[in-house]
């Protein structure tokens, strides 16, 4: 069977249903006009067919968009860009964990790590934590069904990062 | 039953969420192709069912006459596919407890270790069109075009039609034909009623009755005459008839045998012509 019914799948959109998200996300100061709300879709479709994946219902753009509406590296300026390379990560790594981590889970993992080791940085994000940690899923790591993908990143960080012990000592030598 | 995609696709996102449990919104192509085809399968099942009259309530014939949605073809379907599991199973406890693999080890591993791991891991909900295992017993009917439980029905079906046809004969008899058509036919991957089936028709070219098993030069020059004097068409014909009447004559289900082993009957012949034709009747009889 050819795959013309997956094309058939991927062309249905969700309008109505994320220009509801402005509901919640407005007091956050995040509003997705009409014509934002069209490209996220849109990029979806890229992401999904370039990714080689299916959506059924919803999809997950509702879910990055109240997942992350709380962020300190968000606002109104680069709201649309941020969530459209979220998605685009998100399904990139959907396929590189092989399916074995849920969409919750990922979504944890990722707002955690963009929160409080990326400050923001999709690529640091995407090329570092979110690779590091997809090796340590297709190695085997299930540490995460039962953290809901929630403080798992010290584990695999390579990067010896600032403590308090550590900013001290430095402190001191600079003085 | 004809649907459209858009009507096929609710129920594919259905599976679809059961596959995740709910846990992920989007799967890959090949996971979605896989659910299509298993959906597709469902509805082949209840098609088939319903031009075979089986595997159907009284209460799905009823909805069955009426125009239904796909989601209810898939339904009635999937409990036709279980329905055949079940009778698959039945016919494989049936069938061994007196299977005989007459010392072939392909088909004593098809039957005794590789079947009972279909019947372990047959996916009815997610991958009903995954046959799951290789069967290597090649039996004298194509089944490649069927899959899932349907292929393994087929299969189960060939096996209790070659126990029925060979149970006749003494199982020394069949070893003795086997290891003059093979003398490795312990090991080898070939179906072991042709031999048998040869040496039934070499009895009726040479009119013996199965009592005298054994051929004399007599016998070989009776067959050589016949071919020599008859065409090759006209020869099969009369074997087919006489083959046709010996199952009838001595089997329960003659008819399905004879329809199973017709097939065979031009290949078997030619072999007898062949070994005619090198003078080497003797060493396969």
């Amino acid at each position: 069977m050819d795959n013309n019914w997956i094309v058939l799948l991927q062309q249905q959109t969700y309008l109505a249903e994320i220009m509801e998200t402005n509901q919640k996300t407005a007091r956050f100061g995040l509003v997705l006009s009409r014509q934002d709300a069209e490209i996220i879709l849109e990029e979806r479709n890229h992401a999904l067919q370039q990714q080689r994946r299916v959506e059924f219902g919803l999809g997950i753009t509702p879910k990055i968009i109240y997942e992350f509406m709380d962020s300190d590296f968000i606002d109104q300026n680069n709201y649309t860009n941020t969530i459209i390379q979220l998605t685009e990560i998100f399904y990139l790594y959907k396929n590189e964990m092989q399916d074995e981590i849920s969409d919750d889970e990922l979504l944890h993992f990722m707002k955690e790590q963009f929160e409080t080791r990326c400050f923001g940085d999709l690529e640091y994000l995407e090329g570092t934590c979110l690779n590091i940690f997809s090796q340590a899923v297709r190695a085997g790591y299930r540490g995460y069904q039962s953290s809901q993908g929630y403080g798992e990143y010290g584990r695999f960080d390579e990067v010896q990062r600032w403590d308090y012990e550590l900013y001290q000592e430095a402190l001191k030598e600079l003085l | 039953m004809n649907y459209k995609m858009e009507e096929l696709l609710p129920i594919v996102g259905t599976l679809a969420d059961k596959y995740t449990s709910f846990e992920s919104t989007s799967i890959t192509y090949e996971k979605a192709q896989e659910l299509m085809e298993a959906v597709l399968y469902c509805i082949h099942e209840l098609e088939v069912a319903e031009y075979e009259a089986v595997f159907l309530s009284e209460s799905d014939a009823l909805l069955l006459s009426e125009k239904i949605t796909a989601k209810q073809a898939y339904e009635v379907g999937f409990s036709c596919v279980e329905k055949k599991v079940k009778t698959t199973l039945n016919l494989y406890n049936q069938i061994l407890p007196e299977l005989k693999n007459y010392e072939n080890i392909c088909l004593r591993d098809s039957f005794i270790k590789v079947l009972p791991e279909f019947f372990k891991w047959y996916d009815i909900t997610f991958a009903p069109q995954n046959t799951i295992i290789t069967l290597d017993y090649p039996v004298l009917k194509d089944i490649s075009c069927y899959t899932g439980v349907d292929r393994i029905y087929e299969f189960l079906l060939c096996i209790s039609w070659e126990q029925e046809f060979l149970k006749l004969f003494p199982e020394d008899y069949i070893i003795y034909s086997l290891s003059k058509s093979n003398p490795l036919y312990e090991e080898m991957i070939e179906n072991i009623c042709e031999a048998v089936l040869m040496s039934v028709t070499a009895h009726l070219l040479a009119d013996k009755t199965y009592l005298e098993r054994n051929f004399t030069e007599k016998d070989f020059c009776s067959i050589n005459n016949l071919f020599s004097s008859t065409s090759h068409q006209n020869i099969t014909c009369e074997i087919k008839h006489k083959i046709e009447q010996f199952f009838s004559q001595y089997y329960k289900h003659g008819n399905k045998l004879f329809e199973y082993f017709s097939g065979s009957i031009n290949g078997v012949l030619l072999r007898i012509k062949n070994a005619l034709k090198n003078q080497i009747l003797s060493d396969i009889f």
